[in-house]
């Protein structure tokens, strides 16, 4: 087997970077290149170097206004629950056997139903209630269904706690909430971080449960895909906003990764 | 030592859903003292010590210290202060900040914490690694910290629960001693649980030994040794030998018993009568052995032969078959260990090392 080590080794080092490259950044270049070609169309071809569609983006009060409320409900939701999310995770954590396995499951059950029918319900729900649509619909939903995210995020890092850890705080004279704040937040915090830069990601990103619980006010995947083949020349003015999203949450997520707070693996 | 009482537990019960854990244990430690539980594990002696520090509520009964009932206190207020079987020190602070926090949380002034940081750290003599991170630490070291964090606050009652486990035996033996010489600096009451018997011995001024969520038998260490009432604590601590035999005739407290066909001599307290079974546990180094038939008064005396020997260091035990066919262990120190397996042997030991066990 040895001998064949090395050959197994690149084959796999080969093929890990083939399929980074070409399904994930190869598509990314593309939107990159017609950003700022002088085109509105996708043909093959360099027209020349153009800040046009960039230009364009920034004039477009509705595209500011969509970015604007992705996020703003994207904050919304990851703050609320976090907040909401942290202590259930210390308890399913904290339970035994069975029960433990038993909310977990149902955590995870979201994740395997297929989003549109979640958005569906949640339309159906906010009419049943008779509650206005709007953007506190959307983020309510978004809430309810990135609780299991957080649980599911979070759950791994405070199932390797010691719970004799905060025993210990308690031990020493510290109450529980002195406890959360000296000991347990200190230690779940890069956890938490994680938590929040996916949750934020994943709001930012949503489109079905969006499309089925906004009202007027739209938010940036609903309002693309309310303008696409609507307007001329819209194109490239989507692929400028993409430019800028996929760059700053790049540096984002490099800044944290660098600094230590959110671990990778 | 004076008999003053510091802790007083009374019928503990604690039932963890259909297990029960302890089953009415009752206990009174004295002020000064290092008491140690032993017991196997799932005896319940950790469930004990949890319940003393209140990170556990008993299902019934009672606990004092000093008298006052603290049974209902939360951990946070109670005079006591545990270390962990895992330790459980704080992984994202320094030496000083773990060291410090019991003080920090009180809202003690910034310099008197600094004073008595370095104090116990000079204690327990680790005061050059007061910057260091808990996790570069080694295990000896993390362990005078986790001692350091509780004993900085002068608890009435420090409890250890095994923090010795997870260190090799070289490391545990040092740290034995160490843990001797500051219990008699600080002079607090130490309640210490462990499984390893050899532990309980070295450390202990008194002896708990528990199995089954009871406590079977307390006492001094050299008493619970050498009369222990039950099968289960002589097997449990040290080696022994126990022998199933009648009780044939009495004598006052002396009690001659019949033993696969042997007549054993034992001393007795114990009210018994002929015809009653009895356990007789003798330890295997009161048993000596000689080539000639000795003739002294007051001992038992058998024959057989050496089947095996197990070198230890130190000493060497043998395993000795007797003529009715019973097999019995015998150490001898390696300096006098001049027998080899096939030789034909004497043993004998003095009629009051044997100990009858009630079960």
């Amino acid at each position: 087997m040895v001998k064949y080590d090395r050959l197994i080794r690149l084959v796999l080092s080969g093929y890990t970077i083939f399929t980074i490259a070409f399904f994930i950044y190869l598509p990314i270049a593309v939107i990159y290149i017609y950003s700022v070609n002088d085109t509105p169309y996708f043909i093959p071809e360099w027209r020349g170097f153009t800040l046009e569609w960039f230009m364009a983006a920034f004039r477009r009060r509705d595209l500011i206004n969509s970015l604007y409320n992705s996020v703003l409900i994207a904050i919304f939701v990851t703050a609320v629950s976090m907040a909401i999310a942290i202590p259930p995770s210390f308890y399913i954590v904290r339970s035994r056997g069975r029960i433990k396995n038993i909310f977990l499951l149902y955590m995870m059950i979201p994740f395997v139903i297929p989003w549109i029918i979640i958005g569906i319900s949640s339309y159906i729900f906010y009419w049943y209630i008779g509650m206005p649509k709007s953007l506190l619909t959307a983020a309510l939903s978004h809430i309810v269904y990135s609780i299991p995210l957080v649980v599911t995020l979070l759950a791994p890092r405070l199932y390797t706690m010691d719970p004799d850890i905060e025993n210990a705080s308690m031990d020493l004279g510290a109450d529980p909430i002195q406890t959360f704040r000296y000991i347990v937040f200190p230690q779940i915090f890069p956890a938490m971080l994680s938590a929040a830069v996916i949750t934020f990601a994943w709001s930012f990103d949503n489109f079905i449960i969006s499309y089925y619980t906004l009202g007027d006010e739209l938010t940036w995947p609903v309002w693309v895909f309310s303008i696409l083949g609507k307007v001329p020349r819209i194109m490239p003015v989507i692929n400028a906003v993409s430019v800028i999203i996929i760059t700053v949450s790049s540096i984002a997520l490099y800044i944290v990764v660098k600094k230590g707070l959110v671990r990778l693996i | 030592m004076s008999k003053d009482i510091v802790l007083r537990v009374v019928d503990i019960w604690k039932r963890f859903g259909q297990v029960e854990a302890l089953k009415g244990v009752s206990l009174d430690v004295y002020r000064g003292e290092l008491l140690v539980l032993l017991g196997p594990s799932g005896s319940g002696k950790s469930t004990l010590l949890r319940i003393i520090a209140g990170l556990e509520y008993p299902t019934s009964g009672k606990i004092y210290i000093d008298g006052e009932d603290i049974t209902d206190l939360p951990p946070y207020k109670r005079d006591t202060s545990m270390i962990f079987q895992h330790l459980a020190l704080f992984p994202h602070m320094t030496v000083y900040d773990n060291v410090a926090y019991g003080l920090k949380i009180r809202g003690i002034p910034k310099d008197e914490i600094d004073r008595r940081v370095d104090e116990v750290l000079e204690l327990v003599r680790i005061r050059h690694l007061k910057d260091r991170k808990v996790t570069q630490l080694s295990g000896g070291q993390q362990q005078r910290v986790a001692i350091a964090r509780s004993l900085i606050l002068h608890p009435k009652i420090l409890l250890l629960d095994e923090p010795l486990g997870a260190l090799d035996l070289k490391l545990r033996k040092e740290l034995h001693i160490e843990l001797r010489r500051i219990h008699q600096e600080v002079g607090n009451t130490w309640i210490f649980v462990t499984h390893d018997q050899e532990e309980a011995l070295t450390l202990a001024d008194r002896i708990g030994v528990m199995n089954d969520g009871k406590l079977i038998q307390i006492g001094d260490k050299w008493d619970v040794y050498e009369q222990p009432k039950t099968r289960f604590v002589a097997e449990f601590i040290g080696e022994t030998n126990i022998f199933e035999c009648r009780v044939v005739e009495v004598y006052g407290d002396r009690v001659y018993a019949e033993w696969r066909g042997l007549k054993l001599g034992v001393k007795t307290d114990r009210e018994v009568k002929p015809g009653e079974s009895m356990y007789l546990s003798v330890r295997p180094e009161y048993i000596g052995l000689s080539k000639d038939k000795p003739s002294n008064e007051g001992y038992n005396i058998f024959h057989g032969m050496i089947t095996d020997e197990v070198f230890r260091g130190s000493y060497v035990m043998y395993s000795i078959k007797l003529d009715n066919g019973e097999m019995v262990k015998v150490t001898v120190l390696s300096k006098d260990a001049e027998y080899d397996p096939g030789d034909e042997i004497y043993l004998y030991w003095r009629v009051d090392k044997g100990v009858p066990l009630k079960e």
